[in-house]
């Protein structure tokens, strides 16, 4: 099968304009084609009838919403595109139900639906900002591993993640231990003091402490690992060539 | 207290960096807000910008190369602190309205550090008002970041379990791969997820992988002991606190002998809980032994063939060093 091959703006807007019957390929490539300033309609009748569509490389910043139209789509290239996030309906289980093989390789997104597990192929591999638990089987050289991971997800239960680190940066002797401390001391009760001890003894090794904060409204608790390094010495920071 | 002798990427104690490059990651960049406003007339009468803006300057620099390099999801925060200090002094007004026309500046030059407009100054010996000022800000940051990241129950099991494990003396502050597969919270899963739960906690900062295979269960042991071997003389700062640097051989610098090593280790530390020491003299020798070992596999330290072992003779390219293996075993 021939694809449809898109090469400048020009036929990118002729294509826009085509009727149905007019399509001359179901396998459509818009490959390396600049789309980051492209204003696409709210309807491409062709878009009906696609059914393999190449999107990579093409500076998208967002996957358009037209493709949610296309109810035959089942092979669907996104990679190296600077996409953040994924549509909720892009998947089989939303608007793409004949959708089979995704691939957002080399992209900026950080998560990925369970739905995906309802595909044949999902290739994501060197998406540097994926979560972790997803990015070990993402970039495995097993190209099953990630879709039998989200298999295993999509039985399993989904919750939010809800951790986090927290640093605290500064000079020496500015309060950083004395902030850590009033972050993890619970607030003071009826008779208690309100005020801290202002002089402690200044922090010698990195301090690294988990800790559970548990808002009163009822709020879901959120866990965050603290890092209190010692102070940088003024000087040292001074003499930085990186201030500039 | 690590001084870095050399500016640039060296600049940080090393230990900052075990976490600087977790995936998600509230930054308190931490300034003093008292006397902002003079400090500031000052700068501007000199020409010469003020210690609190090439603090924060220094800093937020750091931050956004570590988000360019590992694409890590973070929040800054300019935090000012002493505020009561300037309301004494009554200069809280004008320090305020100093401390915010700084981070307008900080935010335009810093894009990728993400740091938020509105800056907090605060009391932070007041565990009322400070604390819920922190806290509000924090879950702020944390709400942003977490926005639609969801995981496997499991991930957060892992997670929960871990920080009741790092505050329990009576655990291992290490163990190999396969003890680690034998934890209760790890024991039940799949293949797969146990990968993930092991990528996961390293990546949070809840454990750290060694060249060697190694997992360190207790990031505060080691970033404790990391911190030892790098530590330099008594500086102005360190007041009455005993310092905790080790002396090397003054006929040959920067080396001592294992032996010398361990027992100035041991005895430097004696009082450190986070070192977690055994009352046994046998345990606790193997303990220091394997300190040592651990410390060796990530370049911090160098044994020669007659075990003899060799602290940095330059600290700047032991700190480089332990950078570099810090990012690579992070990414």
């Amino acid at each position: 099968m021939h694809a449809q091959n898109i090469f400048t703006p020009t036929e990118l807007q002729w294509w826009f304009n085509l009727a149905v019957h007019d399509v001359l390929s179901p396998v459509v490539s818009l490959s390396r084609l600049d789309l980051s300033e492209v204003k696409w309609p709210a309807a491409v009748p062709a878009m009906s009838r696609v059914r393999w569509l190449d999107l990579s490389r093409c500076k998208l910043k967002e996957v358009p919403v037209v493709l949610n139209s296309c109810g035959f789509l089942s092979k669907l290239e996104l990679h190296h595109n600077p996409i953040k996030k994924l549509p909720d309906w892009l998947s089989p289980a939303v608007a793409l139900p004949a959708l089979i093989y995704l691939d957002v390789s080399f992209t900026d997104i950080s998560t990925l639906p369970v739905t995906f597990s309802l595909l044949a192929t999902l290739r994501a591999s060197d998406c540097d900002g994926l979560a972790e638990h997803y990015k070990i089987h993402a970039d495995s050289a097993d190209p099953s591993k990630l879709i039998e991971y989200l298999k295993g997800c999509a039985k399993g239960e989904m919750q939010p993640l809800g951790r986090l680190t927290g640093t605290l940066l500064g000079p020496a002797n500015v309060g950083k231990s004395i902030i850590l401390e009033c972050l993890i001391k619970p607030p003071p009760g009826l008779l208690e003091r309100n005020e801290m001890k202002e002089h402690r003894a200044r922090t010698r090794y990195p301090i690294i402490m988990p800790h559970e904060h548990k808002p009163d409204a009822g709020a879901a608790a959120l866990h965050v690992l603290f890092t209190d390094p010692p102070g940088t010495h003024l000087w040292t920071l001074l003499s930085d060539k990186a201030m500039v | 207290m690590i001084v870095c002798v050399c500016a640039g990427d060296a600049q940080l104690a090393p230990a900052v960096q075990f976490f600087v490059s977790a995936e998600n990651t509230v930054f308190l960049v931490v300034i003093n807000g008292a006397g902002l406003d003079q400090e500031s007339i000052q700068a501007e009468a000199s020409g010469v910008p003020s210690n609190s803006k090439k603090i924060a300057r220094s800093w937020l620099s750091y931050v956004s190369d570590q988000v360019k390099n590992y694409r890590q999801r973070c929040i800054s925060i300019l935090v000012a602190t002493h505020r009561d200090t300037a309301e004494k002094n009554k200069t809280f007004p004008r320090d305020r309205k100093r401390l915010v026309e700084l981070c307008v500046e900080l935010q335009a030059a810093y894009p990728d550090a993400n740091l938020e407009t509105e800056p907090l100054f605060v009391n932070a010996l007041n565990r009322k008002e400070g604390r819920s000022a922190l806290w509000s800000r924090m879950r702020g940051g944390a709400s942003w970041l977490l926005k639609d990241q969801m995981v496997p129950k499991f991930i957060n099991a892992c997670g929960d379990f871990m920080e009741k494990y790092i505050e329990d003396p009576s655990k291992p502050q290490w163990c190999s791969y396969d003890e680690f597969v034998q934890l209760p919270m790890v024991k039940d899963l799949t293949r797969d997820q146990r990968s993930s739960a092991l990528a996961s906690l390293r990546k949070m900062g809840y454990i750290i992988l060694l060249p060697n295979g190694t997992i360190i269960m207790k990031p505060q042991w080691f970033a404790a002991a990391a911190s030892l071997t790098l530590s330099p003389p008594p500086g102005p700062n360190d007041g009455n606190v005993a310092p905790l640097h080790i002396q090397t051989d003054p006929q040959n610098p920067g080396f001592i002998t294992g032996a010398g090593l361990k027992k100035q280790m041991l005895s430097l530390t004696a009082d450190l809980k986070e070192m977690e020491w055994s009352s046994d003299a046998k345990t606790r020798d193997d303990q220091v032994s394997k300190l040592v070992e651990f410390l060796a596999d990530i370049g911090i330290i160098l044994r020669d063939p007659l075990d003899q072992v060799s602290l940095p003779l330059a600290r700047e390219r032991c700190l480089r060093m332990l950078c570099n293996f810090i990012s690579f075993s992070r990414c």
